[in-house]
């Protein structure tokens, strides 16, 4: 008898013990890395005041966000929406913190800056009137490369202003997407139709080869910069990610862009998120195991806090969440499944 | 007998055991559940800062705010409100502009921008997308009739069209203000020996920081100021602490 009471009383300790260690388990298993920081600078498309969606899910869909959470860095989003080269050049020269988002002192101490830059040089001053030219026989990039030459010129500006402030830090700039899916406004539709006047056989879907002229051409300034200076920034090709899966799928790049045909939407921000995590992972900075199951969690409280009282089968999203090996994998789950859907918020 | 006693030793130290374990569970591996709000600084006292200085794209409006009316205040309770109201002069300046509109306003551009910041609005039901924008941003506009003609058919016109009607005139006793919650933080910079003293104002996520971040300082004659920034509008608003006399007027 006695036995058998020492028995019961080991099984509830045991189970007693199990419990607590399970409640905890969550907490043990969750690690510091805030002291390492990563910060973002530049335009609108890391900023994310437009593009993410609803407005008070910003810090779950940012880009710079979720990569901060989901390794558990302190992030920093000190981008500036409309600001081209020069402008974010005058940003960061600055001598001293103007405010207390302290922006120099943010970038001295950060381990890991990502800057997003150059869409503006292009996109605000004469996009049309640049395809327009790309398209004459041959070719005029006269203008363009003019432009560009500036932008190269506060490119080099830049780099050596943030090396000054951090030199260690690893530097990540992201390439420019061509955001000229079949439909968008990008280009104007007066001049979609004046350059289909006098090229009648260019068709709505051809302006996204046309725009890559371009597009292309504003990412050479950040490659050949690196021709000369070989190894002082890292590159995060978002243009050849998005390209890649607007090859795969025509329809994605629609996805992957907001309405008002510029800026990432959430699921463009996604994709942005996970190129950049696999990029911290290669370079040694990020943990792959400790991330991608944080992600997994990070979507599938969105899907409850979102998408709930929906016709969003929740149970089989989180499930397709579970089974996913690869961050696009998390990504095509939560997506396709919430695509067109509007959030219960 | 002996057995007994040695049975109740073992289980006494297994209950102890247990006991303990749970309790450090509980105070350590999860203490961080208890600490949510902890360690939050605001004002010792509810403070007023009457806004003296409102630069907008190298522009300043300060002529257009009603003086004792725009203000940022922070209470001691971790409220934060900003309030903008526009002067007599601001108003009239802007009916004037109005009515002298030789059509109507197109504003459906916009309508993108506002479903996307809020999708489940749009300007089909403008006192609904008024309400959500008092929910989520904490941002109210005050003085708006709904009952009155000129709204009803504002609303309308922007149902409709996305257009604000011929007849469109601000209401004279309109009022902006955003509230919501902030907290003090001390920042250390690179730039100077001197910490920033920030105010960060609204939700954020602990390892980043919130979009809004105001900077409190003190001018070279000792008046205590504070700052709102914003890069994209290259807004600049700064407002001086209102005496302490006033300021308990103000309250009341």
């Amino acid at each position: 008898m006695k036995r058998k009471i020492i028995a019961v009383i080991c099984l509830i300790v045991t189970v007693i013990m199990t419990l607590t260690i399970a409640a905890c388990e969550e907490k043990g298993t969750e690690r510091d890395n805030s002291s390492i920081k990563i910060t973002v600078l530049g335009d609108s498309i890391a900023e994310g005041i437009l593009g993410p969606t609803p407005i008070i899910e910003r810090d779950s869909y940012t880009y710079i966000s979720v990569v901060g959470q989901i390794n558990g860095f302190t992030y920093r989003n000190r981008a500036v929406s409309g600001h081209k080269t020069g402008q974010m050049l005058e940003y960061i020269s600055s001598e001293k913190d103007e405010t207390a988002y302290a922006a120099i002192t943010t970038i001295t101490e950060s381990d890991v800056i990502v800057v997003s830059i150059l869409g503006n040089d292009l996109l605000q001053v004469g996009f049309s009137k640049y395809i327009m030219a790309a398209m004459e026989t041959p070719a005029d990039f006269t203008e363009v490369d003019e432009l560009l030459s500036v932008s190269y010129g506060n490119i080099e500006k830049i780099v050596a202003r943030l090396k000054e402030l951090n030199p260690k830090a690893e530097l990540i700039f992201q390439t420019v997407y061509n955001p000229m899916y079949p439909g968008s406004t990008t280009m104007g539709t007066k001049d979609k139709q004046a350059l289909q006047e006098k090229y009648p056989e260019v068709k709505e879907e051809d302006f996204y080869n046309i725009a890559g002229l371009l597009i292309n051409r504003l990412n050479g300034v950040l490659y050949d910069y690196l021709k000369y200076h070989p190894g002082d920034f890292t590159i995060l090709d978002v243009n050849g990610k998005f390209d890649a899966l607007y090859r795969a799928d025509t329809a994605r790049l629609d996805r992957l862009i907001y309405e008002d045909c510029i800026h990432p939407s959430n699921e463009g921000h996604a994709v942005i998120a996970c190129l950049l995590q696999e990029k911290l992972e290669d370079l040694g900075i990020a943990d792959h195991d400790y991330a991608i199951a944080n992600y997994k969690e990070l979507r599938k409280e969105q899907l409850e806090r979102l998408y709930s009282d929906t016709s969003v089968d929740i149970k089989a999203v989180k499930k397709a969440i579970d089974n996913a090996s690869t961050y696009d994998k998390i990504n095509e789950a939560y997506f396709d499944a919430t695509n067109g859907i509007i959030p219960n918020y | 007998m002996k057995n007994s006693g040695k049975t109740k030793k073992i289980l006494t130290i297994m209950l102890i055991f247990a006991f303990c374990f749970v309790l450090i569970g509980i105070f350590a591996g999860c203490k961080d559940n208890e600490e949510t709000d902890d360690g939050k600084v605001y004002m010792e006292k509810d403070t007023i800062y009457l806004i003296e200085e409102i630069n907008l794209f190298g522009k300043d409006f300060a002529g257009f705010a009603e003086d004792e009316k725009s203000y940022i205040k922070l209470t001691k309770q971790g409220e934060m409100e900003v309030r903008l109201t526009p002067n007599a002069v601001a108003i009239s300046t802007v009916n004037i502009a109005l009515a002298g509109m030789s059509s109507e306003i197109d504003v459906s551009g916009f309508e993108i921008y506002l479903k996307g910041l809020f999708p489940t609005e749009s300007f089909e039901d403008m006192k609904k997308t008024v309400e959500r924008l008092e929910k989520d941003m904490g941002i109210y506009v005050e003085g708006l009739d709904y009952e009155s003609t000129m709204v009803k058919n504002l609303f309308q016109s922007l149902k409709e069209s996305g257009k604000i009607p011929k007849g469109t005139i601000l209401p004279e006793k309109i009022a902006f203000s955003v509230k919501g919650k902030y907290e003090l933080k001390t920042i250390q910079s690179k730039t100077q020996e001197e910490p920033l003293r920030a105010v960060y104002f609204g939700d954020y996520n602990e390892l980043g920081d919130p979009y809004i971040i105001l900077t409190q300082y003190t001018d070279e004659e000792g008046n205590e100021l504070i700052k709102i920034r914003n890069e994209i509008l290259n807004l600049t608003i700064t407002a001086r602490e209102k005496q302490q006399e006033n300021t308990t007027e103000q309250n009341k």
